[in-house]
């Protein structure tokens, strides 16, 4: 049925240009590929995407497969190369960072060690007002790919790599096309509203003092990177359960700050991005609407601990095997608040909860515990969201802190009335 | 396994307080249909173990767990020796399942299809073993005085019992390994009963 209806919109389209405008939809200049920040600054931390944006015929090349893979019926706008026109609207896809990570890990069939490469690629969608150089609506996303190798990847097979996830659009299950899938579910909309920010993640001192102790962290960044990625990836989070755009947290926003007020704080509503096909090939300066709502996330403490299964062997008759099972645990702070940009936000929702989860293998492994945390900070962003929206009694059962004292505050059935009010009355998200 | 005695245990006592018309035959019949029931779930579930064996590119446990299959099915391998291979069996799978989710291992689609038609199969044996508790219950409750009834009630109680871990082990293990995605999930599992307590302040 739904398809039927975009047919039918497209063949009026193709009839008349003037009913597109008649039905809501704005036409919109499709400006490619750019970059977060000034190009010199992307490339020095994102080398591989920065060579391949680098090259102007296979950027355009890319450009011409988003743009063909990306008309979608949840949004209002139509995207054409040479679009805009009256309305001024433009938009882009702003990749904001490269990531590899190699697991290593022991093939139990073989005893062999393997790398589990996993290859993630930030990417904006960012709709904006090229006259006015004022941002609409901005989606982020996390577009991943994997790859199984037999050691750590070289340069030029994560530039491989990288290639083929940037070239992937239109490739049934490349990780661009899961991307743009994900993307076009969203009602991308040129008049939004309401639009969300994740504040900086921020933590306790005793906190801050592990992450730096964790291997991966070290003195100077380990607690600020892991507050930037952890943001980052919950922007994404809360786009997708949300459907709402977001206004990205900047990256000076200092998470540890010395100063109690700047602490997880957003730092300004500049957001600055290189999109050489409409705003030419220096960084441009775009306005950030001033968020609506804001989620703070606040982590009060971590914890690991391990136990040994043991189980007896199906190879070995007779023989017992260990099976260890690892298991992260923290204590999560979560605020929900109605930004005002005169200064008196005010704080809508705050719980705290804890989540705990756990890693099983046998024989050795090499576990980071600072990747382990980053994850489980991740996946307890997810299950929020998505109890935010469900209203889901026995997960708010399941995960009140112990610090929650008050009897009251604990009672799961006074969380959801309260969570139903506010997520489904007043900020009108949808119910799943 | 408590759960499942106490459920039974429950039924049993609920029926001192009946009297019911019973004769051999239908507690034989019931006896029957209990261990046909229990066959049935174990070759099933040990058939969904082999099959997910194979999805998993593991064929040597693979052929050797159809072998189980194989055995069970035409009676060769009877009682507690078919159980104790069957649950052997699910240990070892359970335990490579989790090892893959641990590393965020990805299966490619041929996997998935060939997990989704493992996972019927152990739905079938869930099924099984559910018409074999019903049929346990029928046969403790015929024949004999209270007494005799409870010690029936329970060693078929145990029988099922048997079954109902390592098949629940299985099912945990199956849906871990279907929720192995394409999005970079990063493996967790939920934090066992032995190890919950190492969590309990926060």
């Amino acid at each position: 049925m739904r398809q039927l209806g975009s047919a039918f919109i497209a063949l009026l389209s193709m009839a008349s240009p003037g009913v597109a405008q008649d039905l809501g939809l704005q036409q919109v200049k499709y400006c490619g590929l750019g970059v977060q920040g000034a190009l010199t600054n992307f490339a020095t931390s994102n080398p591989n995407v920065a060579e391949i944006y680098n090259d102007a015929n296979l950027r355009q090349s890319i450009n011409g497969q988003l743009l063909a893979a990306s008309p979608a019926e949840n949004w209002n706008i139509n995207l054409s190369a040479e679009g805009g026109g009256a309305s001024g609207l433009a938009m882009s896809h702003v990749i904001t960072f490269e990531n590899v990570d190699p697991q290593p890990f022991i093939d139990p069939r073989t005893g062999k060690k393997l790398y589990n490469v996993s290859y993630s690629v930030g990417i904006n969608t960012v709709l904006f007002d090229l006259n006015a150089r004022q941002i609409r609506a901005l989606v982020p996303a996390i577009a991943r790919f994997s790859d199984l190798k037999d050691a750590p990847p070289s340069a030029s097979e994560q530039r491989a790599a990288f290639d083929g996830i940037l070239q992937s659009a239109g490739t049934p299950d490349g990780p661009l096309a899961r991307w743009l899938s994900s993307i076009k579910s969203l009602p991308l909309r040129y008049d939004e509203q309401t639009y969300f920010q994740v504040l900086p993640v921020n933590f306790e001192d005793e906190v801050r003092e592990k992450l730096i102790g964790e291997p991966g962290g070290t003195e100077s960044d380990g607690a600020k990177e892991f507050s930037e990625r952890a943001t980052t990836q919950s922007e994404a989070l809360i786009a997708m359960a949300f459907a709402k755009p977001i206004v990205p947290a900047t990256l000076k926003a200092d998470p540890i700050s010395s100063d109690p007020a700047m602490a997880g704080q957003a730092s300004s509503n500049q957001y600055v991005a290189t999109i050489p096909d409409c705003l030419g090939d220096t960084g441009a300066d775009l306005i950030m609407p001033d968020p609506t709502y804001q989620l703070r996330l606040t982590i009060h403490k971590l914890a690991s601990a391990q136990y040994n299964h043991e189980f007896d062997s199906y190879l070995d008759s007779g023989q017992k095997s260990v099976q260890q099972e690892v298991g992260f645990g923290g204590r999560f702070g979560a605020e929900i608040i109605a930004f005002n940009s005169i200064g008196d936000s005010t704080i809508l929702d705050s719980r705290t909860f804890s989540f705990a989860k756990s890693v099983r293998f046998t024989g050795e492994r090499e576990l980071n515990s600072y990747e382990e945390y980053l994850k489980l900070t991740t996946t307890f962003v997810r299950e929020l969201l998505d109890a935010y929206t469900s209203q889901d009694k026995d997960w708010i059962k399941a995960h009140m802190s112990a610090a929650v004292t008050d009897k009251k505050a604990r009672k799961a059935s006074r969380v959801r009335k309260a969570w139903r009010e506010l997520f489904q009355k007043k900020l009108r998200i949808p119910k799943r | 396994m408590k759960k499942l005695f106490k459920q039974l245990s429950l039924l049993i006592g609920l029926a001192a307080f009946f009297v019911f018309p019973s004769s051999a035959r239908a507690d034989d019949t019931a006896l029957g249909v209990f261990y046909a029931a229990l066959k049935i779930s174990q070759v099933q579930a040990t058939r969904a173990t082999a099959d997910y064996y194979d999805a998993l590119g593991f064929g040597a446990e693979a052929q050797r767990t159809t072998g189980l299959a194989n055995q069970l099915d035409s009676g060769n391998l009877g009682g507690n020796e078919g159980i104790d291979a069957f649950s052997a069996s699910t240990g070892h799978l359970v335990v490579l399942i989790d090892d893959l989710r641990a590393r965020g291992a990805i299966p490619t689609q041929l996997q998935l299809e060939r997990a989704k038609a493992a996972e019927a199969k152990l739905d079938s044996a869930n099924a099984a073993l559910a018409i074999a508790v019903v049929a346990g219950t029928v046969a403790a409750l015929d024949g004999g005085n209270l007494l005799e009834k409870i010690a029936k009630g329970a060693l078929l109680a145990a029988a099922a019992a048997k079954m109902t871990e390592p098949l629940g082990e299985a099912r945990r293990a199956a849906r871990a390994y279907n929720n192995l995605t394409l999005s970079g999930e990063p493996g967790f599992l939920a934090v066992s009963s032995q190890l919950q307590p190492a969590f309990k302040d926060l």
